[in-house]
C-alpha cells in the first residue's frame, strides 16, 4: 500500500476522531451525535460503491440497512444467536435481496431504476409493519438488555460503539480507495460514464453491476446490525423507512458522490450541523435541524452540484474570475 | 360481486384525484426533466390553503380552487425561477436535483409544522358523510364531486396541451428539446409555466382532497410514492397516461385492500408496479424508447 496523501489524511482524521471521546464527546448527547455521524459516513461509503462510483442511483438503501438490523435482531431474540454471527447472516440476506432486485431491474434506465429501489424499501417497510407476528410490527423490537456483554455485541457505555463504527468506517474507506484503482472499480466507473462504450470494450455490465450492488448491500446491512445493537431498539420506519434511504443517499451526494472523500465529508458535516441547530434552539422551535439540513441540501445543489469536495475548486475558480475582473485588459497581440 | 364492484368504484373515484396530482408530477418530469420529490408538499400547501379559506372566510371547496390554484401557480413559477433554474440549467445530472427537491420537501414540511402545528385538520362539509346507494354499492358524495372535478380539470389540461400554442410548445420540448429550442421555443419561460401548471394541478388535487381527507404537515408523503407509481405506469412524461395510471393505482389499492388485507394495499400496489416496469419498461401507455 502506497502512503499517498489520501492515506495520510485519512490516518490523521481517524486519529483525531479516535481522540474525540476523551475531550469533545464527553456528554452522552454529544456522543450520540458522533456515533450517528460516523454511522452515516459508513452508510454513505457503502452507498457510494454502487451509486456513486457505479452510477446506479439507489434510493432504497434503507432496505439493506433494515434487513441487516432485522436479521441479526430476530436471530438474537428468537434463537439466541450472537449478533456477531447475525450480522453476517444479515449481510447475506441483504446481498440475496439486492441480487434478486438488481437482476431484473438493471435493464431499466436511470430514473426507473431509482424509483424501483425507492419502492423496494417501501414494500419491505409495509411487509415488516403488517407481518407483526414475526417482525414485531409497528411497535418495533427491543433487544434484550444485557449491559456489558461483548460476546453478544453489547456494551454498557456508548464509547465501545463509537470505536466499532470508527473501525467499520475506516475499513469502508480503505475498501473504497482500493476499489477506485482496481480493475473492478474501473469497470464500474466506465459503466457509469458510458455503458455502451464499456460494453463494446468487453465489460460484462450486468455482472459488474450485480457484484457492486451485492457488495454495497452487504456493507449497508453490517451497519444495520451495528445500529440495532447500539440503540437496542428497531422499528420498521427507522430502518426501512424512506427517510433512511434518502438520508443515506444525500450524505454521499452532498459530500460528493463517486469520490473517495465525498461520503466521509457528507456524513461528518450533515449530521452534526443538523443536530447543533437543534441544540441551539432547543425548546423554542422544533425541527430547526430539518430546516438547516434542507438549507444545506439546497445550497449545495445550487452552488456545488458535485458536492462539498468540489469546494476548493469552486473557490479557485471564483478567485480566478475575481482576478480577471481586477486585472487590466490584455492588449491584443 | 357487490364487494368487487364496490372496490372498483371506490378505486376509480379515489384514483381520479391521485391521477390529477400525478399529471403535475409527470408534466414537470417531461418538460423540465426533474423528478420533483417536493410535489407532495405542494398538495399539502393547497390542503392547508383550502382549510384556511374555509375556516376563516367560509369559502368552501371546490369553489376555493379559484383562489388556491392561481396562488400555487405563482408559487410554482417562483420555485422554478429561484431554485430549480440554477440547478436545471447547470447540468442534467440527477444527483443535484435530488438533493434540491428533497431539501425543499423537508423545509416545507417543517415550516407547515411551525405554522399549523402537527395536529391533523379537517373540514366537515355536508357532503363529506353523504352516500349514494346504487344497487348496494355505496358511493361517497364528496368522492364523486372530487372525481368529477379531477375529470374536468384533466380535460382542460388535455385541451391546453393539444390545442394551444403554449401546450404544443410544451409537448415539443418533451419530445425533443434541442429541436424545439432551435425552432425558437423559449424554454426558460416554458419551464416556469410547466412548474406553475404542475403546482396548480397539485392545488386542485389538494383542494378537493380536503373534503374527505385530513391534512397534516407530512400528508404529502402519503401521496408521493403513489403518484410516482401512477406516473411510471402511465409512462414518464406522458401526462394523460399519468391520469389513467392514477386510476389504476386506485383500483389496485382498493382491490388488494378488500381481498388480501387492508394493511397490505400498498404492498400489492408496489408489487404490481415493479411487475409493470419489468414487463413494459416504458410504462403501460408510454411510447417505446420515449426516454
Amino acid at each position: 500500500m502506497k502512503w499517498d496523501r489520501d492515506l495520510k489524511t485519512g490516518l490523521a482524521l481517524v486519529l483525531v476522531l479516535a481522540s474525540l471521546p476523551w475531550w469533545a464527546l464527553t456528554t452522552s448527547y454529544a456522543m450520540g451525535i458522533g456515533i450517528t455521524a460516523l454511522t452515516f459516513v459508513a452508510l454513505a461509503l457503502a452507498w457510494n460503491l454502487i451509486s456513486g462510483i457505479g452510477g446506479q442511483l439507489s434510493l432504497g438503501h434503507g432496505a439493506y440497512f433494515g434487513l441487516g438490523a432485522y436479521t441479526s435482531s430476530l436471530l438474537l431474540i428468537r434463537l439466541g444467536v450472537t449478533p456477531w454471527i447475525g450480522m453476517l447472516a444479515g449481510a447475506i440476506v441483504a446481498a440475496i435481496f439486492g441480487l434478486c432486485l438488481g437482476y431484473p431491474s438493471f435493464r431499466l434506465k436511470g430514473v426507473y431504476f431509482k424509483l424501483v429501489t425507492f419502492v423496494s424499501a417501501l414494500i419491505l417497510e409495509i411487509i415488516c409493519r403488517s407481518w407483526s407476528d414475526f417482525t414485531g410490527g409497528d411497535p418495533g423490537l427491543e433487544i434484550p438488555l444485557l449491559r456489558h456483554a461483548p460476546a453478544m455485541y453489547q456494551f454498557a457505555s456508548p464509547v465501545p460503539y463509537f470505536y466499532i463504527i470508527l473501525v467499520i468506517g475506516s475499513l469502508y474507506f480503505l475498501l473504497t480507495r482500493w476499489l477506485l484503482r482496481s480493475r473492478f472499480g474501473y469497470y464500474l466507473q466506465a459503466l457509469r460514464d458510458d455503458q455502451v462504450a464499456a460494453e463494446v470494450l468487453g465489460v460484462n455490465s450486468l455482472w459488474m453491476k450485480l457484484a457492486g450492488f451485492a457488495l454495497s448491500a452487504m456493507l449497508t446491512a453490517l451497519v444495520g446490525t451495528f445500529y440495532a445493537q447500539y440503540l437496542l431498539f428497531i422499528d420498521p420506519v427507522s430502518t426501512f423507512g424512506m427517510f433512511v434511504s434518502v438520508k443515506i443517499a444525500l450524505s454521499s451526494i452532498v459530500g460528493g458522490a463517486g469520490t473517495l472523500w465525498g461520503p466521509v465529508i457528507g456524513g461528518l458535516f450533515l449530521i452534526p450541523v443538523a443536530e447543533l441547530g437543534n441544540a441551539q434552539f432547543a425548546g423554542t422551535l422544533t425541527g430547526v435541524d430539518v430546516v438547516l439540513y434542507s438549507v444545506v441540501l439546497i445550497l449545495t445543489a445550487i452552488f456545488l452540484p458535485r458536492g462539498l469536495v468540489s469546494l476548493p475548486e469552486f473557490i479557485r475558480v471564483k478567485r480566478r474570475e475575481m482576478e480577471r475582473m481586477k486585472a487590466p485588459p490584455q492588449p491584443a497581440s | 360481486m357487490t364487494q368487487f364492484l364496490q372496490a372498483i368504484v371506490s378505486g376509480i373515484l379515489v384514483g381520479g384525484v391521485l391521477g390529477l396530482v400525478s399529471m403535475g408530477l409527470s408534466l414537470v418530469f417531461g418538460v423540465v426533466r426533474i423528478v420533483n420529490f417536493a410535489h407532495g408538499e405542494l398538495v399539502m400547501l393547497a390542503m392547508y390553503g383550502t382549510y384556511l379559506l374555509y375556516t376563516a372566510v367560509r369559502i368552501p371547496p371546490p369553489f376555493s380552487i379559484l383562489i388556491v390554484a392561481p396562488l400555487l401557480f405563482a408559487f410554482g413559477v417562483l420555485l422554478y425561477r429561484v431554485l430549480f433554474e440554477p440547478v436545471v440549467l447547470g447540468s442534467t445530472e440527477l444527483l443535484p436535483q435530488l438533493s434540491l427537491t428533497v431539501g425543499i420537501s423537508f423545509a416545507l414540511q417543517t415550516i407547515a409544522q411551525w405554522v399549523f402545528s402537527p395536529t391533523q385538520r379537517s373540514i366537515q362539509m355536508s357532503w363529506t358523510t353523504t352516500y349514494y346507494d346504487v344497487g348496494e354499492v355505496f358511493i361517497n358524495q364528496a368522492q364523486v364531486i372530487a372525481f368529477l372535478v379531477s375529470l374536468v380539470v384533466s380535460l382542460l389540461l388535455w385541451l391546453f396541451l393539444a390545442r394551444t400554442d403554449l401546450g404544443r410548445a410544451m409537448r415539443a420540448i418533451v419530445d425533443d428539446r434541442e429541436v424545439a429550442q432551435m425552432m425558437g421555443i423559449n424554454s426558460r419561460r416554458i419551464y416556469a409555466i410547466a412548474v406553475g401548471t404542475s403546482a396548480a394541478l397539485a392545488a386542485v388535487g389538494g383542494n378537493i382532497l380536503m373534503t374527505y381527507y385530513p391534512t397534516f404537515p407530512h400528508v404529502g408523503l402519503q401521496f408521493l410514492p403513489l403518484a410516482f407509481v401512477a406516473v411510471v405506469m402511465g409512462g414518464m412524461g406522458n401526462v394523460l397516461g399519468a391520469f389513467l395510471g392514477g386510476i389504476i393505482v386506485g383500483i389496485v389499492q382498493q382491490v388488494t385492500g378488500v381481498y388480501v388485507a387492508f394493511q397490505l394495499q400498498n404492498a400489492g400496489l408496489l408489487l404490481v408496479f415493479i411487475a409493470v416496469l419489468l414487463l413494459r419498461p416504458s410504462g403501460l401507455f408510454g411510447k417505446e424508447g420515449s426516454l
